[in-house]
């Protein structure tokens, strides 16, 4: 065989992978979105049933605004504002400390997610023995429920802490790859830290910021587990997100065309999203423009 | 504009001796070249000089204020990198007016700086362009510009040539020249091309290993070098040596000899060989047009075969293999040599034009 039949050989397996784990499902909770099916596994399909279930759920605007106050919380607080900040004090300092600091943010990725999860379950438990009331302890303060006084800030922060070690490592590699000489011109011109990183460190590093703002929206409208195991949603949809309102409907009432109704609707928002930020990134000015030769 | 003076630095990066205990100083106004092959040390110099990299040990002087302390925006300098370390996401006139900007000057003020300087350097027209939108001659200027927005009271260079191709440095390099000339702003220039040190500076520190081999001007380095080292790395092509000779007296005359060469040398040369503190071994060197082709033998020289032409136009460099010793050697041809490949030739040295270097140190004897 020779020529383009030869490519095919290489990718059929991944090809078949991919349509069989990925292609087939997305098609199946397309269609599954039209139907009422439940436990008994029937495909009754009842049109836009579903979606006008949605439109009329009075659970939903409490999920919805939920998922926008935990997604973009999260995201400006630590999967970006702290992943950046790491970044930028940990290359303004020797590189033995940087390293060090970066590596402390970096654990929690190594830890198994249930782990994690009940980690921050400790720190938060509501008697003395938890971390944090412990330190309230020590300072005279009575201990505090804090599931039922502050979950989404439970929620947001052990979701954080996980979180900004992504884009800390992709804004520190793209710091790291920002030419030497343009902050040894910039320092012998006067320019202060906060000139510098304004000026030139962001400006370069625009392409990364917009990756990783969009690409974390995206994991974290869809994520779940780490709140599925601290607070399960709770205490009374407190917490309760799109995505993990999404499984509650499909395993735990078994409403598997609901689940895949809203799941679909998660999906769209989730493109909303992409394209919001590549208009606001002016992705198309982030190309390179072609040179122009006048001499 | 201060005079540069620089007292024992040092610079160790670990093990590393990049600069090691070197002294120089720069006159107000001068132009001097630091000049070696990479990793010799002069850049690691010139980053001291700006206050990027903190010396290990040895004092900086600006006029009579010590700088070892001193922060890069308190010294007064304008740099200029050999990829121009201009910034591709601002227009060239952000990128020239970013200095003033850090010294948050009015608007204004800056506008008529940026004006003022790009109409010097020929880049009005290229303001609203982006680096990456320009031709690297075009980005040189805007980076020679940026360095003189602040009116700087000393000029580094770093490599500024070595990006651009051969005819354009050739441009350049008269036009930094007269422009350092028109300004009198004293200024360090770093290069490892040697056309260059010699064609600008007015004076050249030659750098090996982090050592100073030689600190003068262009003509001192040329005619009088120091050692091997610098004999060989400044001219091209470089100075023909003929290594391992002895010296003899015979019958009240001197000559430096090896199994099958013997050269009679003058008394002056033999006076200054006996005098000298020398390891018995002996290295003779002649610059490429200081020697001559003759048929027939005469008193100061030796035989030598043709080994190829190189015809370069106006010149033509003839390689000769030294009869009795295997040295290679090239020799300017004088105007319209009739000669070919191997053909016997003697090659005629010139009173007063050789050099002779101690084989163990490689000092200069005479």
């Amino acid at each position: 065989m020779k020529g383009k039949g030869k490519v095919w050989i290489f990718l059929t397996p991944m090809v078949v992978l991919v349509v069989i784990f990925f292609a087939i499902p997305v098609v199946l909770t397309a269609i599954l979105s039209f139907t009422n099916m439940d436990y008994t596994f029937r495909w009754d399909f009842i049109g836009l049933g579903n979606f006008k279930d949605i439109a009329i759920d009075f659970v939903i605007p409490k999920v919805l605004l939920n998922t926008l106050i935990y997604t973009f919380t999260t995201l400006a607080l630590f999967n970006v504002g702290c992943a950046l900040l790491i970044s930028l004090l940990t290359t303004s300092m020797p590189d033995r400390w940087g390293s060090f600091f970066r590596t402390l943010w970096m654990l929690p990725r190594l830890t198994p997610s249930v782990v994690y999860g009940i980690l921050w379950l400790w720190i938060f438990d509501p008697t003395e023995h938890g971390l944090v009331n412990f330190i309230r302890a020590q300072m005279g303060m009575p201990p505090q429920d804090w599931l039922h006084q502050a979950p989404m800030v439970m929620i947001i922060v052990a979701n954080g802490f996980i979180g900004a070690s992504m884009g800390m490592l992709i804004f520190t590699a793209a710091i790291k790859a920002i030419p030497t000489d343009y902050y040894r011109a910039a320092l012998i011109d006067g320019a202060s830290w906060w000139m510098i990183t304004r000026k030139i460190t962001l400006p370069l590093i625009k392409w990364q910021l917009l990756f990783v703002t969009a690409y974390q929206t995206l994991s974290l409208l869809t994520s779940f587990e780490y709140i599925l195991i601290i607070t399960n949603g709770g205490p009374t949809f407190r917490t309760e997100v799109w995505a993990l309102y999404t499984y509650h409907m499909a395993f735990s009432n078994y409403r598997f065309g609901y689940g895949a109704a809203l799941s679909v609707i998660l999906v769209i928002i989730g493109i909303v999203f992409a394209w919001l930020y590549l208009k606001m990134f002016k992705f198309e000015d982030l190309m390179q423009k072609p040179k122009v030769e006048v001499d | 504009m201060p005079t540069i003076r620089v007292v024992n630095l040092k610079k160790y990066f670990g093990k590393v001796k990049a600069v090691d205990n070197i002294s120089f100083e720069v006159k107000d106004g001068e132009f001097v070249a630091l000049l070696g092959p990479s990793g010799c040390g002069k850049t690691t110099t010139l980053l001291m000089l700006a206050g990027i990299y903190k010396p290990t040990g040895g004092e900086i002087w600006f006029d009579d204020q010590l700088m070892n302390n001193v922060p890069p925006k308190y010294r007064e300098i304008g740099m200029v990198f050999q990829n121009y370390a201009l910034y591709p996401h601002m227009t060239v006139y952000e990128n020239i007016a970013f200095p003033l900007r850090a010294k948050k000057m009015e608007e204004n003020e800056i506008k008529k700086r940026v004006h003022d300087v790009a109409k010097k350097l020929m880049i009005e027209n290229l303001l609203d362009r982006k680096p990456g939108q320009i031709s690297g001659g075009q980005q040189q200027r805007v980076a020679l510009a940026r360095a003189l927005i602040k009116q700087p009271k000393v000029l580094l260079f770093d490599e500024p040539l070595s990006n651009l191709d051969a005819k354009l440095r050739m441009m350049m390099r008269a036009e930094i020249k007269k422009l350092q000339e028109d300004l009198g702003i004293t200024s360090v220039y770093v290069t490892h091309d040697q056309a260059e040190a010699m064609t600008m500076a007015s004076r050249i520190v030659v750098f090996s290993r982090g050592k100073i081999m030689q600190y003068g001007t262009p003509d001192e380095v040329y005619r009088k070098p120091k050692n091997i080292f610098v004999a060989t790395f400044i001219g091209n092509p470089a100075m023909n040596l003929i290594r391992n000779l002895d010296y003899i007296k015979e019958k009240g005359k001197a000559f430096l000899v090896s199994e099958n060469l013997r050269l009679e040398l003058p008394e002056d040369v033999a006076k200054k060989i006996e005098e000298s503190k020398n390891s018995g071994k002996f290295i003779l060197g002649f610059r490429p047009e200081d020697a001559k082709i003759d048929q027939k033998e005469s008193d100061m020289g030796f035989w030598a075969y043709v080994y190829v032409l190189e015809p370069l136009g106006r010149d033509l460099i003839i390689n000769l293999k030294v009869i009795g010793t295997e040295e290679l050697i090239k020799i300017f041809a004088e105007d319209e040599v009739n000669i070919k490949k191997d053909e016997k030739v003697f090659v005629k040295l010139q009173h007063g034009k050789i050099h002779i270097f101690d084989s163990e140190t490689e000092e200069l004897i005479i």
